[in-house]
């Protein structure tokens, strides 16, 4: 498999649900909702929904974060060279193999620092082809949940040029997996609403 | 619990009480220091002339080049400036470990001051462990030595970043003084070795026309103290001797409290016996009010000579101080050296990882594997 984007980070930890991306540069960080992949072993390509974006402190920042006089290039340099790294963490949704799709969850998580890559255009049309994965992402605790499915399927019409039986489709089978909390749904449905 | 604080409490409350008992006369001494400095201020020749006389018996101090209550307000700082900046951290070899070896972090960064752009920052480790790289002269490069070698080596990177067909004006900072520590090194020819090596670093950086610059926060050097001290002495006639010599001396930095942030004093040369080595980088050095604290700065006497290049470091490091109090270019340059526990720890298991994949054995010592049973960590030196 080729990927036509240079990383943006490499993987700080990882479990076989989720990892942790570590980014250097906020205007690279993958957006909420968004897809990458990263490469574990034996050609396994896991896939995920990016999530959590989270930029830490150092005691460097904190020292000059009151100053009115903070000139340009140190605000720039601590965004662009940042000592502590911007943590992003990636639900795993499934992996690739020998260009199948498989919507569960990889046999093993990602090793640390491997390159995590955005998803192309024509790797998330493949992915979302099928939609099992709408279930991992409603259904993974502690997560906001319904957000996440909100931007992630907003992100695979967009990507898909405006592929609106696509979002028709992923509209009914977060129905079918919410026939029973309708507040829920309708929240959901009003998210994703072109 | 191995330390005993009962025992330890009663050390601490007498040294205590002795610290402040020193306060009073440290206050009595402070003031007839600066009694002095005002009634020689003016009298720049008869300063010199007693330091010079006085370098022939050992004494250490400093040299004025200005009268000592000389102060000069902060020139404009350019608009465009690149300002670059290297600072280095060290693992010493540790005889009780798997093998031995070393290892220098360089962390550098070049700061374009006026571009709105963030700047290019490093960090380059090195790892040491030939046998002529482990032992010169026949002894193991540690400590000091180490010190010192860290030292050329970040000098030699500031001359690397030097980009010769730059048209701005550029400053380049290191962390601490431009003075070598080399006379713990007994022998004459191995001070003048290590000297000479950094020296070369610093030809490079005057052939480029680099003002280079040390800076010092908090500094603790008392040369100006020192020529006062000895200016008393003169005035009380031969025979005298100096007093209250238990008491350490106040810092420089103490006189010159009244300096108004952005202003600096005049230009001192710094008496000692290893400035006497530096030939045309004789260090000179000044204090200045960074709108923080009074620091030191210190330049080569190539530097000191042309106003324009002194006139950038004075305006250059002040403008570095505007974001933390510290030229930003050298906090970031320290971050970027700095060995933090953790990565020192992954270095550590790849070095025994590689070793045992040569297929060699990895015990360490006798000593470090009891220490690692009865201890914590063992502490060691950055």
């Amino acid at each position: 498999m080729t990927h036509d984007l240079s990383p943006v980070g490499r993987v700080l930890r990882s479990s076989t649900t989720e990892f942790v991306v570590g980014c250097q540069d906020l205007a690279r960080v993958p957006t909420f909702g968004s897809f990458v992949k990263v490469k574990a072993h034996d050609g396994i390509w896991v896939y995920g929904a990016a999530y959590n974006v989270l930029i830490d402190d150092d005691p460097f920042v904190r020292q000059i974060i009151g100053n009115p006089h903070i000139p340009r290039e140190v605000a720039q340099d601590q965004k662009e060279n940042r000592q502590t790294p911007i943590e992003v963490k990636v639900l795993v949704l499934g992996y690739a193999r020998d260009g199948l799709i498989y919507q569960y969850l990889p046999p093993q998580p990602p090793a640390t620092l491997s390159d995590v890559y955005p998803c192309t255009a024509s790797e998330v049309t493949a992915f979302t082809g099928q939609l099992g994965y709408l279930r991992t992402i409603l259904f993974t605790p502690q997560i906001p949940a319904d957000e996440l499915l909100a931007a992630n399927v907003r992100e695979a019409y967009l990507r898909r040029s405006g592929d609106r039986e696509y979002l028709v489709e992923a509209g009914r089978e977060a129905a079918r997996l919410l026939k029973d909390e309708y507040d829920r749904l309708k929240a959901i449905l009003s998210r994703i609403r072109p | 619990m191995t330390l005993e604080l009962g025992v330890l409490n009663q050390q601490v409350q007498t040294m205590a009480r002795s610290l402040a008992g020193q306060r009073e006369e440290y206050g009595q001494r402070l003031e007839r220091l600066q009694a002095v400095f005002r009634s020689r201020a003016a009298d720049l020749e008869g300063l010199q002339d007693l330091a010079i006389s006085a370098r022939g018996t050992g004494w250490q101090g400093a040299i004025p080049t200005e009268p000592l209550d000389a102060t000069h307000p902060l020139p404009p700082c350019p608009e465009a400036m690149v300002i670059s900046a290297a600072d280095g951290s060290q693992i010493e070899v540790d005889r009780h470990g798997m093998a031995m070896y070393y290892l220098i972090n360089l962390g550098s960064i070049v700061y374009r001051h006026g571009s709105g752009a963030a700047p290019t920052a490093r960090s380059e480790p090195t790892l040491f462990y030939r046998e002529d790289e482990l032992y010169e002269d026949g002894r193991l490069v540690q400590g000091n030595r180490l010190d010192s070698k860290r030292s050329v080596m970040e000098l030699a990177k500031l001359a690397n970043l030097v980009s010769p067909d730059t048209a701005e004006p550029s400053l380049a900072l290191v962390d601490g003084s431009l003075l070598l520590w080399v006379l713990e090194e007994s022998r004459p020819e191995v001070r003048e070795e290590l000297v000479g090596r950094y020296l070369r670093q610093l030809d490079r950086l005057a052939e480029a026309r680099v003002p280079v610059a040390g800076y010092v926060s908090r500094p603790r050097h008392h040369d100006v103290v020192s020529l006062l001290e000895l200016a008393e002495l003169a005035e009380r006639g031969p025979g005298a001797t100096a007093q209250e010599r238990r008491l350490p001396f106040p810092p420089d930095r103490a006189l010159f409290e009244h300096l108004l942030p952005g202003e600096r004093t005049g230009l001192f040369i710094a008496s000692t016996q290893t400035n006497d080595m530096y030939g045309h980088h004789r260090v000179h050095f000044f204090y200045l009010n960074t709108g923080a604290e009074i620091a030191r700065v210190e330049i080569p006497q190539w530097v000191a000579q042309d106003q324009g290049l002194t006139d950038d470091v004075h305006a250059g490091i002040f403008e570095q101080c505007r974001a933390a109090g510290y030229p930003y270019v050298l906090a970031r340059a320290h971050e970027l050296a700095v060995v933090a526990g953790a990565d020192r720890d992954e270095f550590e298991r790849m070095v025994m990882a590689a070793l045992l994949g040569q297929g060699l054995g990895v015990s360490p010592s006798m000593k470090a594997w009891l220490k690692e049973l009865t201890g914590g960590r063992r502490s060691r030196r950055r």
